[in-house]
């Protein structure tokens, strides 16, 4: 197994993974989106609402601002000491009390603990009008994206395996494939049509479509994958392949103990 | 309503980008807009150019 980053950044990373399966592939990509912990908002106490949204759909609204916090930090509620209850090691508690004319802004929340912060402070909750108010308590707790969408720290997380183009005698150089690229990726090398850079192909078939004597054909290396995924803020995309990873091995281990002992 | 907190497809937040977004739409083409707010799938593009802000008109009412 290989990986070349190809691009890394805080919110975004892609990379070329290599020498593994597709199912290996997909496990990782299962484990980044439905695996990796996060902390969002699961429970708010409304005070006063006379705001024009529901009280379910501010909850949902907060629900999905994404919260930087240290998972390392906190337990899941029901992993917790205090049994689910909720106490300071396993939820953080945001408040919130604006009276209008003003816009609510996610930064207007006020964490009970000051290492967890919102991430995007200026994504607008509700608009609030004359002598409207809002006054709440939202209780952030620990979650997998399994259980929901707020939970999921990776954004657009997806893999395709490696294109090369494949030609054919009958290839006579029009170059027409070389023009219909969109991206282009398409060249002509040393007397043969070729793409250039599979990582960027969009798997578009243009060059394929356009060729008049059927002499091209896109393939695909099976145990090659070009790896992208993004970080909606509350973690780094490094940590979050490691956090992954780590809990992918830590299901393979309890497998193979459920299985020793049979 | 309210811009939606994050993509109906992806997920992103763009929430965060709606005022900037609108505010220079006014003069300028929102393609090039959304290009330089960093949105460049299609499926986030779609939530702030199709989105219509109605919450000044609901929230006359409670």
């Amino acid at each position: 197994m290989e990986i070349e980053i190809i691009e890394q950044s805080d919110s975004k990373m892609r990379f070329l993974l290599s020498g593994v399966t597709p199912a290996m592939a997909n496990a990782l990509r299962r484990a980044l989106i439905a695996e990796v912990p996060k902390m969002a908002i699961d429970e708010l106490v409304v005070y006063e609402n006379t705001s024009a949204l529901y009280d379910e759909q501010i909850a949902l609204r907060m629900a999905l601002i994404p919260i930087k916090a240290d998972i390392r930090l906190y337990y899941f509620p029901e992993e917790c000491r205090c049994g689910g209850k909720g106490c300071s090691l396993c939820q953080v508690i945001f408040t919130l009390d604006e009276v209008g004319p003003k816009t609510v802004y996610s930064g207007d929340l006020k964490s009970s603990d000051p290492d967890v912060k919102v991430v995007n402070e200026k994504i607008p909750i509700v608009k609030l009008k004359e002598g409207q108010r809002l006054r709440l308590e939202a209780i952030g707790r620990l979650g997998i994206g399994k259980k929901h969408a707020k939970w999921q720290s990776a954004i657009a997380c997806a893999y395709k395996n490696l294109p090369h183009l494949s030609v054919t005698d009958e290839c006579n150089l029009c170059m027409k494939c070389v023009k219909s690229c969109p991206k282009g990726i398409v060249d002509e090398i040393g007397g043969r049509i070729q793409l250039v850079d599979g990582v960027e192909c969009s798997l578009c078939k243009l060059c394929v479509d356009t060729c008049d004597r059927n002499a091209l054909k896109l393939e695909f290396d099976e145990s090659k994958f070009v790896f992208q995924f993004e970080s909606d803020g509350s973690m780094k995309t490094s940590e979050m392949v490691i956090e992954a990873v780590n809990i992918l091995k830590d299901k393979v281990e309890e497998l193979s103990k459920i299985l020793e002992g049979l | 309503m309210m811009i939606p907190v994050r993509c109906f497809t992806c997920g992103k937040v763009i929430g965060d980008l709606w005022e900037e977004f609108s505010k220079r739409c006014e003069n300028e083409p929102p393609g090039k807009v959304l290009d330089d707010l960093g949105v460049t799938r299609y499926c986030c593009r779609r939530m702030l150019l199709t989105h219509v802000e109605l919450i000044d008109l609901v929230s006359r009412y409670e």
